[in-house]
């Protein structure tokens, strides 16, 4: 045997072809070399062409390195030969069992061009053995610097790199006139161009015993993607060790490159005890057009192709080693080859791609709002799997402003490896509604780098208004709404609810239908479900200053929701969303009268039911009314104990429940005391995905505080510029102050949008005198007012693409329940992952401050727990801020409650539990003998049994709640 | 990794290529004559324990020449164009497959033991 010639080296691959049909298919390179050789590669893979991972092994680019073409030809025939006798390999001390080679050429596709220089081959064969080069007449050209990676070596290296190229054509390191000036290398284009299933390249030449990978021109990095060599930033500081520049590669492709050369090295070592070094090839010296980089380069230069792992191979000690010795090297290296590809396979072992969306849809989108949905692969495989969006998103028809894009989160997505189960790509659209009815379809079209498949997925939209609301204001006029409130003399709960309830009205946006419903013992539709506007808003308004309570009126919740879900439910109300605001001081106590607990309903209940709870919770005995809320995506919320925050605090309370039925988001809403001659300034954030923003005072006092607001820009938002400026209104009522602004918010040609904006409040002190005057007949309040100034609360709101939703679980009503709280965050309905914080401000019963962190627990979700150790009302505000896909700051904030009492986790009443003394009968036990103990016939009865009645009064303190007993200020046998 | 250098004859054509090592005191000499001079360049190799980096290049006799009139002291080898021609003689003639009628022998087959 002896080194192969040209003409042998052609047809050694024509007669594999020949030999082995099914599993080597030849391929013709389509240039000639200069001097008109044709060269040949060959496929080796079971079957036809498929997207099988594709492995490259290209050789003899440079002329004087002869064996290159004998390893290619000899790990040919092996491989070939082996499968079809179904035997395994050994070369020296390496062996390949027969099961690993039926593997590689069954799930492999292995290119092999071991010629790519014939002509240089040639000339050094029979002419001048060290020549390096092709045979281009014009000026040979070293093929292995003319690649377009990096080709311009002046422009992108330093002229303090040490280089191994040159642009003399006399130089052996000729890089050529252009990049691919050669059709040699063109062939080699045209091998990664024709399959892009090929995922690794090994370029293999001699001499040094080295196994190299990407990258050659400078030290790799992993933690500075900008330095990368087409970033033109960096042009002319590239290729000197040990400065601050270095060619970022991600770690996971090092991972991946220096798995597979410890593979070979390995392999190589076992057949005669050689260990090649391995590292990455700028350690042999700076180059520039490589056969190593350029596979590597391409899918940066274009995101559309595959990423192919470079390497490199320097064989032996020399460039033409005696053929015996040859002969040695020969088995190293295809040893190390086999191991490259059982190695590569692993690495990457596609068992299924399947798309998840076959059409994307966008559906009901409200107007103005974007939204985001993604094209989804489902993976099993081995290795990592990126998909790229190749062409589109695209408008097929649609009005004009439709638009379909791309999003922040890129246009590639990778799933990750996941053999055993499956994992997710997914590769997001943007859509923004247009207008109301209007209908759109596009088209995208994504590629999968791995497999080379290809799908066109169509896309279709449609537009609906944006979402508006049926709420039904659901109001207590039970006889102990007479009660006193706690705030001053002769202010009861009845005037706290006539003071806060407005605010509802006020706010509600236009286009929203607004209801009201008292109830006691039955249900009083007050005012049905009317479409918001100013006549509906001073009718409805007027129905909450007439509101009294019913001195003979008990309380049947029951009946309440039912009938309100009656009154949602009519067929004229089209309203998408559907709520009811129920207010109560009280647990369900019928007396006499037959009616329905909310036990008997719940399951029939199915518009979104908010409560607030006026009152402590043992009072109120809130559990089957929790229930009900939190089973329609509601919540409830408990004032606690009655004193002169409660009616502030109820305020808000309304406005948070509020802004959640109309789809908005509470941005800030901090709360304080202004005092003449102050200025107060409250900062709060909005971002670009926020549509409009509403910033809401509530006082008590709004003519005696002067409100404006601060633009990012710098511009004041004030009653006369709301005056004038289509998109921003000044709205209010007794309690209230707002503007409310389109965003941007146009002023003085300052478009204003993200940023920070502020709430500026100052006090107007002939106002405060007047507010301070009407105090007069409640002393704590006045001399509250008097010492820290008009209580008030700013809150922002803003109707968004960034949205939180926060709800509560406990685990019980008693003493020592735990209750989790959790608190989702979404932006375009993507969850806001890793780029939120959240905590929560905790005020327990007793005033005791103290601050809540959150641990995300899923993408965009973060969940907290706290232990209700208290009897009363805990307060959670939940504060979540980050950062938006662009990066701009935002906030949001809801505050829930927790409430536990004693006594709290016994079975709500329900119709079927009369005998207890809260059913349907009315009938009382706990009050019953309560009262019996009391009278002198009781007090004989009990004597002759021999029971005494301090043991009785001790057993109704433990097993019974302070209606119709406990409470020594309220009469017995009232209705409540 | 390391040129191989003989004492074998250093006769030959003018374009004959000797192997030819110079040493420098560090990388960045040794890429500033790199950058400098566009020889044909075969290895690089850092000397253990020194920060010297040898590089081996295989020059013709002018090239060494000028080489030395730089000041430099240029080691050099074998005439690696004598060896090449050496080789020239271990490679095949004609067509051993006959235009692929025959096909290669495999090599690592194992026959036995599969």
């Amino acid at each position: 045997m002896a080194y192969l010639n040209v003409t042998e080296v052609e047809s050694a691959l024509v007669a594999l072809a020949a030999a082995y049909p099914g599993t080597c298919e030849l391929i013709t390179l389509p240039e000639q070399s200069h001097e008109g050789r044709t060269s040949h590669a060959i496929r080796i893979g079971q079957g036809a062409l498929d997207s099988r991972p594709g492995i490259f092994f290209g050789g003899g680019q440079h002329a004087r390195e002869w064996g290159t073409c004998e390893i290619c030809i000899n790990f040919a025939t092996d491989l070939l030969a082996a499968f079809a006798a179904n035997s395994g390999l050994t070369y020296g001390g390496q062996s390949f069992p027969a099961s690993l080679v039926q593997r590689l050429v069954q799930d492999a596709q292995i290119f092999v061009y071991p010629l790519i220089n014939p002509d240089g081959r040639n000339y050094s064969q029979t002419t001048e053995a060290m020549w390096r080069k092709n045979r281009n007449p014009a000026g040979p050209v070293d093929l292995n610097r003319n690649y377009d990676v990096l080709w311009d070596f002046n422009t992108f290296l330093s002229p303090a790199a040490g280089a191994v190229v040159s642009d003399i054509p006399t130089s052996d390191l000729y890089h050529g006139t252009a990049p691919f000036s050669e059709p040699e290398t063109r062939n080699v284009r045209f091998m990664f161009d024709t399959f892009p299933q090929i995922r690794w390249s090994i370029d293999i030449h001699s001499y040094s015993q080295l196994l190299y990978h990407n990258w050659g021109h400078d030290q790799n990095q992993v933690t500075t993607p900008s330095q990368n060599f087409l970033n033109p930033a960096f042009n002319g500081q590239r290729g000197v060790e040990n400065d601050s520049y270095g060619e970022f590669i991600p770690s996971g492709d090092i991972g991946t490159q220096c798995s597979l050369v410890m593979a070979m090295q390995r392999a190589v070592a076992n057949v005669r005890g050689i260990t090649y070094q391995t590292g990455q090839s700028f350690e042999l010296y700076p180059t520039t057009g490589t056969l190593t980089d350029y596979p590597y380069s391409r899918h940066l230069t274009n995101p559309a192709l595959t990423k192919t792992h470079g390497f490199l191979i320097e064989w032996g000690t020399e460039f033409q080693p005696p053929w015996a010795e040859m002969e040695n090297i020969i088995e190293d290296i295809s040893a190390g080859l086999i191991a490259f590809v059982d190695e590569a396979l692993k690495d990457c072992g596609i068992l299924d791609v399947t798309l998840e969306t076959p059409t994307l849809q966008f559906i009901d989108v409200p107007e103005s709002e974007t939204t985001f949905r993604a094209v989804t692969f489902r993976v099993t495989a081995c290795c990592d799997v990126t998909f790229d969006i190749t062409a589109g998103p695209t408008v097929i028809s649609g009005p004009a402003g439709t638009a379909f894009g791309t999003t922040p989160l890129g246009t590639s997505s990778t799933a990750p490896a996941e053999p055993d189960a499956f994992s997710f790509a997914r590769l997001w659209v943007s859509y923004q509604g247009t207008d109301a009815g209007d209908v759109a379809a596009g088209t995208i079209t994504v590629k999968c780098r791995q497999t080379n498949q290809v799908w066109t997925v169509p896309i279709s939209a449609n537009v609906i208004e944006r979402p508006v609301a049926a709420v039904m204001m659901v109001l207590d006029q039970s006889n102990s709404m007479s009660s006193n409130s706690g705030i001053g003399p002769g202010i009861t709960r009845s005037d706290v609810l006539r003071f806060s309830a407005p605010s509802v009205v006020d706010v509600i946006e236009d286009g929203n239908a607004l209801g009201i419903l008292r109830f006691d013992q039955d249900p009083y539709p007050t005012m049905p479900i009317t479409d918001i506007d100013f006549a509906s808003r001073i009718t409805a308004n007027g129905h909450i200053a007439g509101y009294a309570h019913n001195p003979d009126g008990w309380t049947s919740i029951g009946e309440a929701v039912f009938a309100s879900r009656t009154a949602l439910n009519a067929p004229s109300l089209t309203q998408p969303v559907k709520a009811m605001i129920v207010l109560t001081d009280g647990q369900e106590q019928h007396n006499g009268f037959t009616r329905r607990f909310i036990a008997d309903v719940a399951d029939q209940i199915d518009a979104r039911v908010y409560a607030i709870g006026l009152g402590t919770p043992s009072a109120l005995n809130p559990a089957a009314l929790q229930a009900l809320c939190n089973g329609t995506d509601g919540y409830m919320m408990v004032t606690g104990a009655l004193d002169t925050e409660a009616l502030f605090r109820l305020t808000k309370y309304y406005q948070q429940i509020l802004a959640g039925v109309t789809n908005n988001e509470i941005v800030v809403d901090p709360e304080g005391s202004i005092a003449p001659g102050q200025k107060h300034v409250i900062p709060f954030r909005l971002s670009e995905t926020d549509i409009s923003s509403d910033a809401i005072l509530l006082t008590p006092a709004p003519q005696a505080i002067r409100y404006s607001i601060e633009t990012p820009s710098g511009e004041i938002i004030d009653p006369g510029v709301a005056g004038v400026n289509a998109g921003i209104t000044l709205g209010g009522g007794a309690q209230t102050r707002f503007y409310r602004m389109s965003l941007p918010a146009v002023i003085g040609g300052d478009a204003n949008h993200a940023g920070q904006w502020k709430a500026i409040l100052e006090v107007d002190d002939k106002y405060f005198k007047r507010y301070l005057s009407t105090l007069e007949k409640t002393p704590d309040l006045y001399q509250q007012v008097k010492a820290h100034g008009i209580r008030y609360s700013v809150l922002c709101r803003t109707w968004s693409n960034l949205r939180m939703t926060a709800n509560a679980n406990q685990t019980g009503h008693e003493p020592g329940a735990v209750i989790t709280l959790r608190a989702s965050l979404t932006e375009f309905g993507v969850p806001v992952e890793q780029r939120a914080h959240v905590t929560a401000e905790v005020t327990q019963p007793g005033g005791i401050q103290s601050l809540l962190a959150f641990t995300e627990v899923s993408p965009g979700t973060h969940e907290s727990t706290f232990p209700l150790g208290q009897t009363g009302v805990t307060q959670f505000r939940i504060m979540a801020s980050g950062r938006t896909f662009k990066g701009t700051p935002f906030t949001r904030e809801q505050t829930l409650t927790g409430a536990v009492w004693q006594g709290g986790d016994r079975p709500p009443p329900s119709s079927g539990q009369g005998e207890t003394g809260t059913g349907s009968s009315g009938f009382d036990l706990c009050c019953w003998i309560d009262c019996m103990i009391s009278t002198d016939s009781g007090q004989r009865l009990l004597k002759s049994l021999e029971i005494n009645p301090d043991d009785v009064k001790k057993c109704l303190e433990k097993c019974c709640d302070d209606h119709g007993r406990g409470d020594p200020k309220r009469p017995k046998h009232i209705p409540v | 990794m390391a040129t191989t250098k003989s004492n074998n004859s250093k006769s030959g054509t003018p374009q004959d290529k000797f192997s030819t090592v110079l040493d420098f005191p560090d990388a960045k000499a040794a890429g500033e004559f790199l950058r400098t001079h566009p020889l044909d360049h075969v290895t690089t190799e850092a000397i253990t324990g020194r920060k010297t980096v040898r590089l081996t290049f295989y020059l013709t006799k002018p090239e060494i020449e000028a080489l030395r009139k730089e000041g430099l002291t240029p080691e050099v080898g074998e005439n690696m164009s004598e060896r090449g021609r050496q080789r020239q003689g271990e490679v095949g003639k004609g067509d051993r497959f006959e235009g692929g009628k025959i096909a290669p022998t495999p090599r690592g087959l194992k026959v036995e033991g599969k």
